[in-house]
């Protein structure tokens, strides 16, 4: 471990708390991103010239990890909940050829060797701890080749890509419509009574009109029978022929 | 009435992603590279950290591609260059843009003599 690695954790660990709120893939793709950034500048130093004040000239310019989150935050979907985040791999894409580890293996930000203790998403294990920060730690944290955990082999920003150099990414390879569609329990009552009540609605109206209709026929069928039925004829008496006298 | 720092975030928010666009148009460029050259941009830019979420952002709407590529020296190197997509998007924007800043420029008295 570099000397200058408790650092970089400490700024990624930083960003890492600020991002609480924003859904577990973009967590995990701007940390990658980071970690990426902070192992190639560092690379570009010669040992000499990585001091203290190198390292903390390139975590200043990367910026404030409010103003991160704030970024992120402008087109973050609603926030995941807890738990496994992604299917193991599907984080794979963040990472270069020839890394393996945390963030690809267990597709979970916070689980053992991504960020401390074990299986906690988001969880920040003690330094020194089992899959803390440092030969495991965030991606690329710990430096540029010059420490057991670049980028390379141990370096978790995901699965290894051997002999992967100039192959073409995917787009995402995190599906954006993958976040669980969460459900109120207030709401979810509210729903099932409207539903209870529209269909004991529909139903009364259901056993009015059946009703209604019936006694419409009822009465269609009085008056037609009365229209059918013989009237007895009343025989009207001839008239008489009222005897005419005649005065003769 | 928003403060100053609001009218900067305000003006670069549709138009930053334009101008990552616009240099990657002639060829792909190294991410940190990229990075390193627009967060020196302070009219643009506030840090070189908050441009990673745009370039995510890109990525997730197939505007930019990337490539990993071995580094002579020092880890892998991600490499962004522009889709298709994102060329049709860059020049739809040119489009709108000069009309939009023509605009502007009109109304607000801003136009150069």
């Amino acid at each position: 471990m570099n000397t200058y690695d408790g650092l970089v954790n400490d700024y990624l660990r930083a960003v890492e708390e600020a991002l609480a709120g924003v859904p577990a893939n973009r967590r995990a793709e701007l940390l990658a991103d980071l970690s990426e950034h902070i192992a190639a500048r560092r690379a570009e130093l010669s040992p000499e010239q990585e001091t203290e004040v190198e390292v903390r000239s390139i975590l200043e310019l990367l910026g404030d990890p409010e103003e991160l989150a704030a970024e992120v935050m402008l087109d973050a979907d609603p926030v995941a909940p807890p738990g496994p985040l992604w299917p193991a791999g599907a984080l794979d894409d963040s990472g270069p050829p020839g890394s393996s580890g945390a963030l690809g293996s267990s597709g979970s930000v916070g689980s053992s060797g991504a960020l401390g203790r074990s299986g906690s998403p988001g969880a920040l294990g003690p330094p020194g701890s089992s899959g803390s920060l440092g030969s495991s730690g965030f991606p690329g944290a710990p430096g540029p080749s010059r420490s057991s955990g670049s980028l390379g082999p141990s370096g978790p920003l995901g699965s290894g890509r051997p002999g992967s150099a100039g192959r073409s990414e995917p787009a995402d390879a995190l599906p954006p419509s993958a976040a669980p569609i969460l459900i109120q329990p207030k709401k979810k009552s509210a729903a099932v009574i409207w539903v209870v009540v529209t269909i004991g609605a529909v139903a009364s109206m259901c056993v009015v009109a059946v009703l209604l209709g019936v006694f419409l026929f009822a009465m269609s069928r009085d008056s037609s029978s009365g229209e059918d039925s013989p009237v007895p004829r009343q025989e009207v008496p001839a008239p008489t022929a009222a005897p005419t006298s005649s005065p003769s | 009435m928003d403060a100053p720092g609001s009218l900067s975030t305000a003006l670069r928010r549709g138009t930053l992603e334009f101008c990552v666009l616009a240099l990657m148009e002639e060829d792909e460029q190294y991410g940190v590279e990229l990075v390193r050259r627009l967060g020196a941009e302070r009219t643009l830019t506030t840090s070189e950290g908050t441009l990673y979420p745009l370039l995510a952002r890109l990525r997730r709407a197939g505007w930019v591609e990337t490539t990993w590529r071995e580094s002579p020296s020092g880890p892998p190197r991600r490499y962004y260059a522009l889709t298709e997509h994102g060329r049709r998007a860059l020049h739809h924007f040119r489009d709108e843009w000069s009309s939009f800043r023509d605009t502007v420029d009109r109304i607000v008295g801003t136009r150069a003599a």
